[in-house]
């Protein structure tokens, strides 16, 4: 019963986020087509590549801070927390349902967008296929922010806190996109190989572990934790 | 699975718990199956801390828990499936519809009556495909008693469940708690501000105060027990040495006595001390609630 | 204009306004019903968890009320086929019976109060039967 109690709060917060999971996906769908018509037809030209560029990366990035957000603190927010707490789920669970809940909901327009942004690079003749990694490292850079985002909001919940959490995530972004764009970095992934630098290699194990230990704290305060309002 | 064959709908025992500007002290509640407890108290007393205890939301640092027989917090969850729980500031989803919670309900508990929940439905006023957020304050307090009563709990748990109802509605929710306990194995705690509601339909009644149980007796008891007196006290005469006097009050020749152990002997000895019992009242639950409460406080002080 | 109710009458209806305990309203209705003949010897009445949730009242109190209400010989419960008013035809009398030492309880009591003697006690009974006699005429 805790089972299938757990799987209908986590169906429940995609029903309700189903909004922004569709708006993310239409979002980032919609600038991958322009920065795909941008490198095709010149009229479209660099405007289309770099506006559809910007399209895409927002929409990762503000679908995953807002996922992580409305999931995980609009039941606290809206007083929900103390009915999904009166249904026949222990406490610990209950966190673990938000967790899921949260990841689901952002994966699912996720790895949709980030298999579309591979595949982009790939068909033949591909200049740019190098740029598959550009785009994958990028895409796995949003997913360990989700991850730190969903973690901290385990820990805090206050207003200020999910300001400062908005603030840090774009500052983060913001350096994190000025480093990858550096000509020395971005250089070897301008061409047709895939090339798997040691600076990709070293931001993508980072990338992952960030992730997983995010989720691990987590998942440890979910265990943990002795009041659950 | 339960500890017991023989269970309580519930056992608080020893329960305390402290936060930064409150303490709960040494809670001790049991509730056999079949009965009411009310569960009177001043705002900010500790009753919805109890009752959050109670539901394993919080955890005692000291004491035991027991909801229908399992231990809390370790298998609240099976005993969550028998209880339902409504308090005045939790709120349903939104975004969806009256409809949406009950075919939610209905996937979520075995026990869950259509019938009865449609019927409830009208008898409160209220429409399935009416949004939650559009709902009005009293009409959102009846779509949770509806989504509690329906599901044919064992133990009802009401903390304020009567706070933004019409008189109307209040009347009825009586009449429909009052219909669990027809089952003799279906048992209710609630607390509330409406005395009068405690009065009527407990067969036991808690008070709470500063974090601790102040008193705790079946109804029948305490209102037996409280008396108020109007005394006359001629001059020379002096009142005798009585058991349980809460409050007295002197005036020049009458005294005001209120007792929590009154019988026909206290009239007896007034009047052999020369004293002149000229009224004996009994006393409402909120006014045996006010004077429990002043004189626990008193003996604070002390 | 009112519609007149000819459905079944609730066995008791009780007020919280009334200054007499709820136990004791239950109690007075039921026999009144029985004194009147509205409920007679055999008749069945509803069982204490009924009669609660018909009337709103806890458990506890029907069951004091009907507790008294058993040792003053109105009613009788069988074990496992519930309550019904008590098999004695001199049942009606009897009540009433209880019902006026009640009555003279309460008026004993007061006279003492106002510290009234015996006789002028009595005195005041024969004025006023009188004068209910003299309205009657």
């Amino acid at each position: 019963m805790n089972r299938s109690v757990f799987w209908a709060l986590v169906r429940k917060d995609l029903y309700l986020q189903r909004g922004l999971i569709v708006g993310m996906l239409t979002g980032g769908l919609l600038g991958l087509a322009l920065f795909v018509a941008g490198s095709v037809y010149k009229a479209v030209g660099g405007a289309g590549v770099a506006v559809g560029g910007i399209l895409f990366m927002t929409a990762n990035v503000a679908g995953g801070i807002f996922l992580a957000m409305f999931t995980l603190l609009a039941d606290r927010k809206e007083l929900t927390r103390l009915f999904a707490l009166s249904l026949p789920i222990s406490g610990s669970r209950y966190a673990q349902s938000k967790l899921v809940g949260g990841y689901v909901a952002f994966l699912i327009p996720w790895v949709v967008l980030t298999v579309l942004a591979a595949v982009v690079f790939l068909p033949s003749p591909a200049p740019m296929r190098g740029m598959l990694v550009y785009a994958l490292l990028i895409q796995f850079f949003v997913l360990a922010l989700f991850s730190v985002v969903v973690g901290a909001l385990f820990v805090v919940s206050s207003e200020l806190a999910s300001g400062l959490l908005i603030l840090a995530v774009n500052i983060l972004f913001s350096l994190f996109m000025v480093a990858i764009n550096q000509p020395a970095t971005i250089a070897p992934f301008r061409g047709p190989v895939i090339h798997w630098t040691p600076f990709a290699v070293w931001m993508f194990g980072g990338e992952l572990l960030v992730t997983v230990l995010a989720i691990f704290f987590a998942l440890s305060l979910a265990a943990r934790r002795r009041d659950h309002l | 699975m339960r500890t017991a064959d023989a269970y309580e709908a519930f056992a608080l025992r020893g329960l305390c718990r402290s936060f930064r500007h409150f303490t709960l002290r040494d809670v001790s509640l049991t509730l056999p199956l079949g009965q009411i407890m009310g569960l009177v108290g001043p705002n900010g007393a500790g009753k919805s801390t109890t009752i959050r205890l109670l539901m394993g939301l919080i955890e005692p640092d000291a004491g035991q828990v027991e909801l229908l027989g399992h231990a809390v917090p370790g298998d609240v969850a099976a005993a969550k499936r028998e209880v339902a729980f409504v308090t005045d500031d939790m709120r349903l989803f939104g975004m969806a519809s009256i409809a949406w919670h009950m075919r939610w309900m209905a996937s979520l508990y075995p026990h869950w009556d259509q019938a009865y929940a449609a019927q409830l439905l009208k008898r409160f006023n209220l429409r399935g495909e009416q949004l939650v957020k559009g709902l009005s304050r009293g009409e959102h307090v009846k779509a949770l008693l509806l989504l509690a009563l329906a599901r044919r709990p064992r133990l009802l748990v009401l903390d304020e469940p009567t706070s933004g109802l019409d008189p109307v509605a209040r009347h009825e929710l009586l009449a429909e708690l009052m219909d669990i306990v027809r089952d003799e194995q279906r048992s209710i705690l609630f607390s509330s501000h409406q005395t009068q509601d405690v009065e009527r339909i407990s067969d036991q009644i808690a008070f709470i105060d500063r974090g601790r149980v102040v008193d705790v007796r079946d109804k029948e008891s305490f209102l037996e027990r409280w008396r108020r007196l109007s005394v006359d006290i001629p001059a020379g005469a002096r009142l005798p040495e009585l058991p349980g006097v809460v409050d007295l009050t002197l005036g020049e020749r009458l005294a005001t006595l209120t007792t929590d152990r009154y019988d026909q002997d206290i009239e007896g000895r007034l009047a052999a001390a020369g004293a002149q019992v000229h009224e004996v009242q009994r006393m409402s639950l909120e006014e045996i609630f006010v004077a429990s409460v002043m004189r626990s406080r008193q003996g604070d002080r002390s | 204009m009112y519609t007149v109710n000819t459905k079944q009458h609730s066995l008791v209806v009780i007020s919280q306004a009334d200054p007499r305990p709820l136990y004791l309203q239950v109690k007075e209705q039921i026999r009144h019903r029985v004194a009147v003949g509205e409920l007679k010897a055999g008749d069945e009445i509803p069982s204490i968890r009924q009669l609660a949730a018909d009337i709103r009242v806890s458990v506890i109190t029907i069951k004091r009320a009907y507790l008294e209400l058993e040792l003053e010989g109105v009613i009788q419960t069988r074990q496992g086929r519930g309550s019904c008013v008590a098999e004695n035809a001199a049942l009606g009398d009897s009540l009433k019976e209880q019902e006026l030492d009640q009555h003279l309880t309460a008026a004993v009591r007061a006279a003492a109060l106002l510290r009234l003697k015996e006789e002028e006690l009595i005195q005041r009974l024969r004025r006023i039967r009188r004068g209910r006699t003299e309205d009657a005429a």
